[in-house]
């Protein structure tokens, strides 16, 4: 296997945050509030993601 | 009880006629009425007929209270998914339906039949008494009409309407009738459901643990469990690590014990799932292992654990020739299930393994919006740190925001759902 090589992040999520915080006004984003109003296409996404939820129809 | 009916199912069925059979008794016309129900007969003329078709009162009133009791016990079974049982009713029941059709029963009969090919999954006769259940629905008695609320909400359910799935079965709740301590039980547990499916945790909780209570003093064994397993999920989901390791202990015990061959290996995978948010991967992947080996390679069940696997292997830098081949095999069973979720991760994970910048480009274009689009909050929250810092690395301070703004919404989303919910 070829030898991995991943570059070391040096900011991390923590300092992100707090640089965020500091730049960005803390208002609500109306128009992310409306994107995440989200319709599911069936049959695309499985039910429940990483997790496994129990059985409600006749398991074969 | 309707005896007219009864009257008029063994005429049709012994091949007389309304005159054949009133010859002598009462007129045609008279016979009519009484079979309609319109009318009831005096004692004398009802002896008469009933005579005449060799039955006895007394014996259809026993009649009436057996096909009662087998009715009971079909949902029962229906509800305490005793699947054996379930099969061995239908058939019991299917054998006397032309009977059932002309009693009082014939409401109830149809609004369980529904339940019976809903768990069966047979979308066509789920479709046929749908019709049924809409025409005869204007002679539902209000019990009647309550359980009719209760199958609608199911259904709602099954088809991820969740949010109108619970509209519902709060209403069926509301209603002061008695149905019986297995509807409301269940009630609960699907409210549990579809609020953690919509990631209202806290409000899943709440009514999880009111099912729990009725499936235990019922010994619904087999509900009980499922009603843990959600709350598993929902431990996990809100952090709670101790009540999770507390629950997921007895849960995976008695689920190997009693559901080896069921949910046992799904319990492992939750409580696994459970093990890496807290990062405990060790630990973790012995349990996905022991899953794995038990699940069906390549079915849903198998994709999700087989994911959580080489997302562990990935944190903790076990990038194997086994997660290679892994990795490989996740990749091929996703284009089988024409899954795009895991198809955007088997890819995100491809390219990860050689370089960290490529995966989090691949997730930022592919993996995020589709998980966004598709409410998968939680995994998408778990991809942000790196998106962030990929842009912090970069100087974009822009993006940086944009994405900081996201995790917040994110965030704010989970408080308000989980508000709403309670």
């Amino acid at each position: 296997m070829k030898k991995v090589y991943k570059p070391v992040l040096t900011v991390s999520f923590t300092a992100a945050i707090l640089f965020a915080g500091i730049a960005s006004v803390p208002a609500v984003n109306e128009e992310l509030v409306e994107k995440f109003r989200v319709h599911v296409e069936k049959g695309e996404a499985p039910d429940s993601g990483k997790v496994i939820y129990p059985p409600d129809k006749r398991v074969s | 009880m309707n005896v007219g009916s009864i009257i008029k199912y063994y005429r049709t069925k012994k091949g007389l006629t309304q005159t054949d059979l009133a010859d002598g008794i009462c007129s045609t016309s008279h016979l009519s009425k009484i079979e309609t129900n319109m009318y009831t007969a005096n004692e004398e003329t009802l002896n008469m007929l009933l005579q005449r078709l060799d039955l006895r009162l007394e014996d259809e009133k026993n009649r009436m209270g057996e096909i009662e009791d087998l009715l009971q016990e079909f949902i029962e079974s229906l509800f305490a998914y005793d699947d054996e049982q379930i099969d061995h009713l239908y058939i019991q029941i299917s054998e006397i339906k032309d009977y059932i059709e002309t009693s009082e029963y014939v409401n109830l009969y149809h609004i369980y039949m529904y339940r019976y090919y809903v768990w069966s999954e047979l979308p066509e006769k789920e479709k046929e008494i749908l019709t049924i259940l809409q025409r005869i629905k204007t002679t539902f008695t209000p019990a009647e009409q309550n359980l009719y609320l209760f199958i609608q909400a199911l259904n709602l359910s099954f088809s991820s309407d969740y949010k109108a799935s619970i509209k519902l079965f709060k209403k069926f709740l509301d209603n002061p009738l008695p149905v019986g301590k297995f509807w409301t039980a269940e009630a609960y547990y699907q409210l549990a459901l579809s609020y953690s499916h919509i990631n209202q945790h806290e409000a899943s909780v709440i009514y999880a643990k009111k099912a729990s209570e009725i499936f235990e003093t019922e010994s619904n064994w087999k509900r009980l469990i499922h009603t843990q397993m959600i709350l598993g999920i929902c431990f996990m989901e809100l952090r709670l690590f101790t009540e999770a390791g507390a629950l997921y202990k007895p849960l995976v015990r008695n689920s190997r014990i009693f559901f080896r061959d069921s949910v046992y290996p799904h319990i492992l995978s939750n409580y696994a799932r459970c093990l890496l948010t807290s990062k405990e991967y060790s630990k973790a992947r012995k349990l996905m292992e022991e899953a794995l080996v038990l699940l069906g390679k390549g079915s849903e069940q198998y994709m999700v654990v087989l994911l959580n696997w080489l997302e562990s292997g990935l944190k903790i830098d076990l990038l194997t020739e086994e997660w290679e081949r892994n990795l490989n095999d996740f990749h091929d069973y996703s284009l089988n299930l024409d899954n795009k979720y895991y198809f955007y991760y088997a890819v995100y994970l491809k390219k990860m393994q050689f370089s960290q910048v490529d995966g989090i480009k691949y997730a930022i274009k592919w993996l995020y919006p589709y998980l966004i689009k598709h409410s998968f909050y939680q995994e998408a929250e778990e991809l942000l740190p790196g998106i962030i810092d990929y842009y912090s690395e970069k100087e974009d301070h822009e993006k940086v925001i944009h994405y900081y703004d996201q995790w917040r919404e994110l965030v704010k989303k989970e408080r308000s759902y989980n508000e709403e919910g309670l």
